[in-house]
């Protein structure tokens, strides 16, 4: 099991190894309970400071999806995020979708490649 | 000829086939250090290669010439052959750098690169052999043990070398730091391999985003054969240090002479254990080698950024922007340390630094 960082994407590394491991959660494959590496173990393997990493595993357990115990390290401890509202959870969507509309695609294009999307992240073949 | 020439002959042809065979040993990923494309490693690299090769070998001839030469002249064979020797491989590593330098202009820059990091804590506990790890705690222990029970019985004038007939040749004036040294180092070493193997498991792995799972397997599967070697090195060197070490009692005592002969078989059986062990282990690096270029395409995976960090091609590794402590040799198989990292420096004390203090006031 292994994350993947690009250096050219827009978004910031840490950002990048949050919606790594939080994909990895959705699809089952970070079961509750299981240990997530030390923080310099990953800054080491990707090459980026410490404090990216320490960052990263700070937003997730702000979001309830771990837990970062002092000396016993990070285990996932929920596969669901911290409840938000459900305007919240609709914000990002209706953006997204926004850009769909305005690249032009039409209806049914749209709805497929919602579904698309979706199950490329629950199977993980992204 | 004496047995040192030819002794010391051996060493620079072991050195000139290293020095041969270290900048291809990975191939395009690691020429000289550089990263070339398969093109330019079949045609430029191969012609730059065999120009390295011709000097190598004229040094070598040239270098063993006045060899000869100084000590048929002069008569007298230490100084003269030791001499044009220590000239050799500052020599081979002057060329090493001077082709690096021409083959860092082929090196192929690559642009876009996407990196993955495994999930999986690499624990301590996970590497270890409980069944190795009781017989090394016994065989380090046992030493002590023997010589705690028979210090009263030892002569004032101890051994504290021996030949390879295990027949002493020379003594020392009993104290507790002439009985005492050898198994003292047998402790220590012990815990520093130990130390050296738990950094060793926090090594930085870049893994390539492509083939990420089949990458992080193949170097897993180096970085155990690793530390199953440094545990059986542990071991050998246990049997080795050890029976030595019990051997200034078995030699000293009367009835216990018939021992020292047994120690004396099982210090050279472990000697050539060791050197076993290390073919062995170079053996399976050159097959993980093998595997990752059939099955991922690459031996050697960095970033770009990284790349700029070897010095000497490809020989020492300095990044101070870099976290890792341990990183995986360029050139060559096992890893390295990150020099600029501080706690690098701690390591090299407690690697050099200690053992001298150990060995140096036994010498005089």
């Amino acid at each position: 099991m292994h994350i993947v960082v690009d250096e050219n994407d827009r978004r910031p590394i840490y950002q990048q190894v949050v919606d790594e491991i939080k994909a990895l959660i959705a699809r089952g494959e970070l079961r509750e309970g299981t240990a997530l590496p030390p923080v310099r173990q990953v800054a080491a393997d990707l090459g980026v400071n410490l404090n990216t990493i320490a960052t990263a595993y700070r937003e997730l357990q702000r979001e309830g999806l771990i837990i970062v115990r002092h000396g016993a390290g990070a285990v996932v401890s929920s596969s669901t995020a911290q409840e938000k509202t459900d305007d919240e959870l609709r914000k990002p969507l209706r953006a997204a979708l926004t850009q769909l509309v305005l690249a032009g695609l039409p209806r049914a294009e749209i709805m497929s490649v919602v579904t698309d999307e979706l199950r490329g992240l629950l199977k993980g073949n992204r | 000829m004496s047995k040192t020439l030819i002794l010391l002959l051996g060493f620079d042809l072991l050195m000139l086939a290293v020095f041969m065979f270290v900048p291809v040993m990975r191939g395009e990923d690691a020429f000289f250090g550089v990263r070339v494309s398969p093109e330019v490693y079949r045609n430029e690299g191969r012609r730059l290669l065999h120009r390295y090769w011709l000097w190598l070998f004229l040094i070598f001839i040239q270098i063993e010439v006045i060899g000869l030469l100084v000590s048929f002249y002069k008569g007298r064979t230490e100084f003269a052959q030791i001499a044009p020797r220590f000239l050799f491989l500052p020599c081979v590593m002057l060329f090493y750098v001077i082709f690096y330098r021409q083959a860092k202009r082929l090196e192929l820059v690559e642009e876009h690169q996407r990196f993955a990091s495994s999930l999986k804590t690499r624990r301590l506990a996970d590497y270890t052999n409980l069944a190795l790890e009781i017989a090394i705690v016994i065989l380090t222990i046992a030493p002590i043990l023997v010589l705690v029970y028979y210090y009263p019985q030892l002569p004032e004038r101890i051994p504290t070398h021996w030949n390879w007939k295990g027949e002493p040749d020379e003594w020392a004036r009993k104290s507790y730091y002439a009985v005492f040294s050898l198994a003292a180092m047998l402790v220590y070493m012990q815990g520093l391999i130990l130390i050296i193997k738990h950094g060793l498991l926090g090594v930085k792995m870049t893994l390539p985003a492509e083939h990420a799972e089949d990458y992080l397997r193949l170097k897993e599967a180096a970085l155990a054969l690793t530390v199953r070697f440094m545990d059986w090195m542990r071991l050998l060197l246990c049997i080795m240090l050890g029976s030595l070490a019990t051997n200034i009692a078995f030699s000293a005592v009367e009835h216990l002479r018939f021992l020292s002969r047994v120690v004396t078989v099982a210090a050279w059986a472990a000697g050539l254990l060791m050197f076993a062990a290390i073919a062995f282990a170079i053996y399976r690096f050159y097959r993980i080698d093998r595997r990752l270029k059939s099955e991922v395409g690459r031996v050697y995976v960095q970033r770009q950024r990284d790349a700029a960090h070897w010095y000497l091609g490809g020989l020492i590794y300095f990044n101070r922007e870099d976290p890792a402590l341990w990183v995986e040799k360029l050139v060559g198989w096992g890893y390295t340390c990150n020099l600029g990292n501080k706690w690098v420096y701690a390591y090299i004390t407690l690697m050099i630094g200690i053992p001298l203090l150990l060995v140096l006031p036994l010498e005089s």
